[in-house]
């Protein structure tokens, strides 16, 4: 029966294409919106995990770009309790590299100017990772930078080369490399070379990253410098932020599902015009089958075999499409994706299931035919 | 042996808006061994009383009787396991699966049943010799002949083993010559394979072979008794 089914879908390859291309295009999409947002969430995971502490921005600014703090805060930030240290940096993104103007995107290059005299390159860079080459910055340096390994990368360069950010030439003395491409590219400076670059005046950071005594207690100190300056300051805890992304990255795959069901209606529609017009045009040759001792029953099972079988073909097709046209959008853009088997088989059976829900109506009218009505047609 | 008696069968179908009273009180008796030829004009209801008799269809009133069971009485599932363990049928357009080769439409009608494929493959084999396709069993429909479709068809409607075949024009898509080979091959199988035959034509060259003769006309079924009902047929269809 089954091999009957797969026969019956080839009498008319034209319209069994078409409709299995609504299913693999339905499969295709699922798959590359679902592993891009997948491998976009876990980079940001990554990112995110590794930034610790509490970020005190300008009161009302947008976000670390648009924030500006006199260095006044720095000691009064420091006087609030179970706060360790208030380290003023400056978090911009760059607008030309060797008079290039700098591309938006993952390879996007960030200055992070920071206060070296307050601690390591970890902490005060809000990166994290580790120096592969060369060595950290110093509170004393001038004219130097360390830059992630992708920088390197894009821009041809190696240690003690020379480079020209915003304009301002400076000399590349390590390369740091961190489990997040999104902080990759970035170049950082001293406090005092980020103001020069960025046009800060001398009294003002862009930004304090402050370390506290107790982590767990983040929150906490946070807030109480929210109370304590809140016409001046906005104090974020790493983890709140944290759960910003979470939401957003929610929202996005609440629009890939939405996306999913769509595609699903138009394939399903597809599948029920395809196996409604394939068994009006076997209307004879089903009352000739029903004549030989076929039951409604098997008439049904056949046209369900048949759409059932486009709903596998097509799931087969769309995620091998899907999953190539993934690797290959991540291999143009530097993109990450993430496909889980989990996903695989779950856009496997939504599209088996697909056939099978839009072969429901087409075989109970198949089953449902006189066969003595199909055999007077001449 | 009776197989199957229509007792005042009557058909009354809508066709649009007007009602056809395709049979009007058919009595028959169809006993086992017999070469029953059906003539009569396009519309007189020979094709409703095929149909009827085959289990594909139930009497308005009046019952049908196979094997002593009454139609009437059974749903649809019940029907096909009739047709399928008792009848076999013949169309003119043979209605084969263009997909398929000559031995796979043979076993078309096994395949919903259980048990060993391989056996009714061989049954297949057999019968595709048997109606002289044992050459082009491996063939489509598309690659053989009219003739060659129309014993494929036989062949088909053998595969069960029914008792008894219906044949619905069996040689209005064939030239006349084809035609003859196809009657003499469903006599052959009446006679050496004791199959019974009914065969509604309007082609009345076929009541020369037959072992009972009807004419159906308006709904009725009359027995043909030599000459005098053949002539009258005749003189209506000149008209």
């Amino acid at each position: 029966m089954i091999k009957l089914s797969y026969s019956n879908l080839f009498r008319r390859k034209t319209r069994t294409i078409i409709s299995l291309l609504a299913i693999v295009i339905g499969v295709m999409v699922i798959i590359v919106m679902v592993s891009l947002a997948d491998g976009q969430f876990r980079d940001l995971q990554n990112a995110v995990s590794q930034v610790q502490g509490i970020r005190v921005l300008q009161k009302g600014a947008a976000g670390p770009l648009f924030s500006e703090i006199d260095m006044s805060f720095e000691q009064k930030l420091e006087s609030v309790q179970g706060v360790k240290k208030a380290i003023g940096t400056i978090f911009q993104i760059a607008q030309t590299v060797d008079g290039e103007p700098v591309q938006f995107g993952t390879a996007t290059v960030r200055i992070i100017g920071s206060d070296y005299s307050k601690g390591s390159f970890e902490t005060a860079a809000g990166v994290g990772g580790e120096i592969i080459q060369g060595r950290s910055l110093k509170a004393t340096d001038s004219g130097v930078v360390v830059v992630g390994e992708d920088f390197m990368d894009i821009y041809n360069k190696f240690l003690n080369n020379k480079v020209k950010v915003n304009g301002e030439t400076f000399r590349i003395v390590g390369v740091y490399k961190t489990g997040s491409a999104l902080l990759n590219s970035s170049v950082l400076m001293t406090l005092n070379d980020s103001r020069d670059v960025l046009n800060f005046s001398k009294n003002k950071t862009g930004q304090f990253s402050v370390e506290v005594d107790d982590p767990s207690q983040e929150k906490k100190i946070a807030e109480l410098i929210n109370l304590r300056f809140k016409n001046d300051l906005e104090a974020t805890p790493a983890s709140g932020f944290s759960q910003d992304f979470a939401i957003i990255l929610d929202g996005f795959r609440l629009l890939v599902v939405a996306v999913a069901g769509i595609s699903a209606i138009v394939a399903g529609i597809g599948i029920v015009n395809t196996m409604l017009m394939s068994v009006l045009e076997r209307f004879k040759e089903i009352g000739s089958l029903k004549a030989g001792g076929w039951t409604n029953e098997n008439v049904m099972k056949m046209v369900l075999f048949e759409s059932i079988i486009l709903g596998i073909f097509g799931g087969l097709i769309g995620i091998i499409l899907g999953v190539g046209l993934s690797l290959y959008i991540s291999f143009l853009s530097g993109l990450k994706v993430f496909i889980s088997e989990i996903l695989l088989i779950q856009v496997f059976l939504f599209s088996v299931s697909i056939g099978l829900f839009a072969g429901l109506y087409p075989a109970y009218m198949a089953s449902k035919m006189d066969p003595v009505e199909a055999l007077r047609v001449e | 042996m009776t197989l199957i008696e229509s007792k005042k069968v009557t058909k009354v179908y809508k066709l649009g808006m007007t009602t056809v009273h395709a049979l009007r009180g058919v009595s028959s008796q169809i006993e086992k061994g017999d070469f029953i030829v059906i003539v009569g004009p396009s519309g007189s209801g020979k094709s409703t009383l095929m149909h009827i008799l085959g289990a594909l269809d139930k009497p308005s009133e009046g019952e049908v009787l196979i094997d002593g069971k009454k139609i009437s009485k059974l749903d649809e599932w019940e029907l096909a396991m009739i047709r399928r363990k008792k009848i076999g049928f013949i169309f003119q357009t043979f209605n084969l699966i263009p997909t398929l080769n000559a031995l796979e439409n043979v076993l078309i009608p096994t395949e919903p049943l259980d048990g060993e494929q391989e056996d009714y493959r061989e049954r297949g084999e057999n019968l595709l010799d048997l109606v002289g396709l044992k050459e082009r069993m491996h063939h489509k429909p598309s690659e053989l002949s009219g003739g060659e479709r129309q014993r494929v068809a036989i062949a088909r409607a053998l595969i069960n083993d029914p008792e008894i075949v219906f044949a619905d024009e069996p040689t209005g898509n064939l030239d006349s010559l084809t035609g003859d080979k196809i009657i003499n091959l469903m006599l052959n199988l009446n006679k050496e394979e004791k199959k019974t035959f009914v065969i509604v034509t309007h082609n009345q060259d076929l009541l020369k072979i037959a072992s009972k003769k009807f004419i159906m006309k308006d709904g009725e079924l009359s027995k043909i008794d030599r000459n005098h009902r053949v002539r009258k047929f005749t003189e209506k269809r000149t008209k």
